[in-house]
């Protein structure tokens, strides 16, 4: 799983505050795994080019720095990490408090996963159009009579 | 099995006219498949890249170098940054086709733009208040015993919650016509929703209709829930008789992951609308 390099950064300084990697998946400690599952999520939709590993989008990485990284004291701590980022932390900026950082990425994961879910179990069961009158005779096994003449009320 | 009924009725929605009408336009073009009446849910992906840009009315978003339009043929402008990149990360995240219906956050912009239903902030709010008559977790059940206990032990706090957040008598009732709401109760809710912005209105009363009851909503705009709980205390009596009779993959599970997806979409709306209302600008120093 190759990441672009400043989500890439921003993984390296989750480690540096010291969680493994095992922790940071496993850990229950929100934000920081809830970011490394979002992160999990985007990667899944993110194009993948052949041969290639994926990596996170432009987009993306703009999603992550907005919604959590520029906001809120937790990241403040996480960027500091992250010398060579262009972004920096600056006050302009709203800082949500904690717990209210932790809410919107947890909702955002939430958004995520159930989308994905979502749309594995709607490509399996939803239907796929209707069946035309032959179709569903030949379903159970019946055909439908021919009537060379027309069924005499087309006009 | 009433509260159960309830929000059958009120999730699937079921167009008689237009259902009838198709079965007879189908006798005479048979070989026609396709629903003319219904938009297409997925369309060819006709672009590479997506980005923000600031315009004059907020932030909009560039499919290459196109400017992303409504249905109505509205420039799509969102109010707050983080808004648009989420709407933007939906973009991004098409494969070959562009699927409409799992763009949840596109659509409610959508929907806040173009207002298809023309209404107003007043109308939204008596719309989300109509809920309350009906809402989810002050309709009980008197029968059978354990799913009483399950209501009374997980809806209970829930209502009392909302009770001291808001200083309101609501009450619960086992009668079919649903608990009394008191009209000084209607009032706090209805000062309380006039405060947010049409946008915001928007997302609560989206809210409110997937997990069919006002005080939930409010329990996640308030972060007093995670999604996963409000949309479990929504359908609490279909996991109770998940419970009994099992799951049933395309039925609960689908419906699970769609309501916490539409609720979660929701819920982010409200708050990325509202919240940037309280954003501060830095003086200029030198």
């Amino acid at each position: 799983m190759v990441i672009s390099k400043e989500t890439h950064a921003l993984t390296i300084a989750l480690h540096k505050t010291g969680l493994t990697g095992k922790s940071i998946t496993a850990s229950k400690i929100a934000p920081q795994s809830t970011i490394c599952r979002i992160i999990k999520e985007l990667l899944i939709v993110a194009k993948k080019a052949p041969g290639r590993p994926r990596r996170t989008s432009k987009c993306q990485d703009h999603l992550l720095k907005v919604f959590f990284c520029s906001s809120g004291q937790f990241t403040v701590g996480v960027w500091r990490g992250l010398t060579s980022s262009p972004y920096k932390v600056t006050s302009e900026k709203l800082c949500l408090a904690q717990q209210e950082l932790h809410f919107q990425a947890s909702t955002y994961l939430c958004l995520l996963e159930s989308v994905r879910n979502h749309l594995i179990f709607h490509e399996e069961y939803h239907g796929k159009g209707e069946h035309s009158f032959e179709e569903v005779a030949g379903l159970v096994g019946f055909k439908m009579p021919q009537q060379p003449g027309g069924k005499g009320w087309e006009g | 099995m009433l509260p159960s009924l309830h929000r059958m009725l009120c999730t699937r929605p079921v167009v008689l006219g237009s259902g009838l009408c198709r079965g007879l336009c189908s006798l005479e073009t048979t070989f026609i498949q396709k629903r003319y009446y219904a938009p297409p849910t997925e369309r060819k992906k006709f672009y590479q890249n997506v980005s923000i840009a600031q315009g004059e009315g907020g932030y909009e978003i560039n499919l290459d170098h196109r400017k992303l339009k409504t249905p109505q043929g509205k420039l799509f402008t969102v109010p707050s940054e983080p808004l648009a990149i989420a709407v933007a990360t939906e973009w991004d995240s098409q494969r070959d086709t562009i699927k409409f219906f799992t763009m949840h956050l596109t659509t409610l912009c959508n929907t806040a733009l173009d207002n298809p239903t023309q209404r107003n902030k007043e109308q939204l709010i008596k719309s989300s208040l109509k809920f309350l008559d009906t809402d989810t977790v002050c309709y009980r059940v008197e029968e059978p015993p354990g799913l009483v206990e399950l209501q009374t032990n997980e809806w209970d706090p829930v209502l009392k919650w909302a009770e001291n957040r808001y200083d309101v008598v609501i009450g619960s009732s086992t009668s079919i016509m649903g608990p009394d709401i008191p009209d000084k109760t209607r009032d706090v809710f209805h000062r309380h929703l006039a405060s947010y912005n049409s946008w915001s209105l928007l997302g609560i009363e989206f809210m409110i209709t997937q997990l069919k009851s006002f005080i939930l909503s409010m329990c996640l705009v308030d972060r007093f829930l995670t999604v996963q709980k409000a949309v479990l205390l929504s359908r609490l009596e279909e996991e109770y008789q998940i419970q009994h009779w099992g799951s049933v993959e395309w039925a609960h599970d689908y419906d699970l992951q769609e309501i916490q997806a539409r609720t979660a979409a929701g819920t982010l709306f409200v708050h990325l609308c509202s919240s940037s209302s309280t954003s501060k600008h830095k003086l200029l120093q030198d």
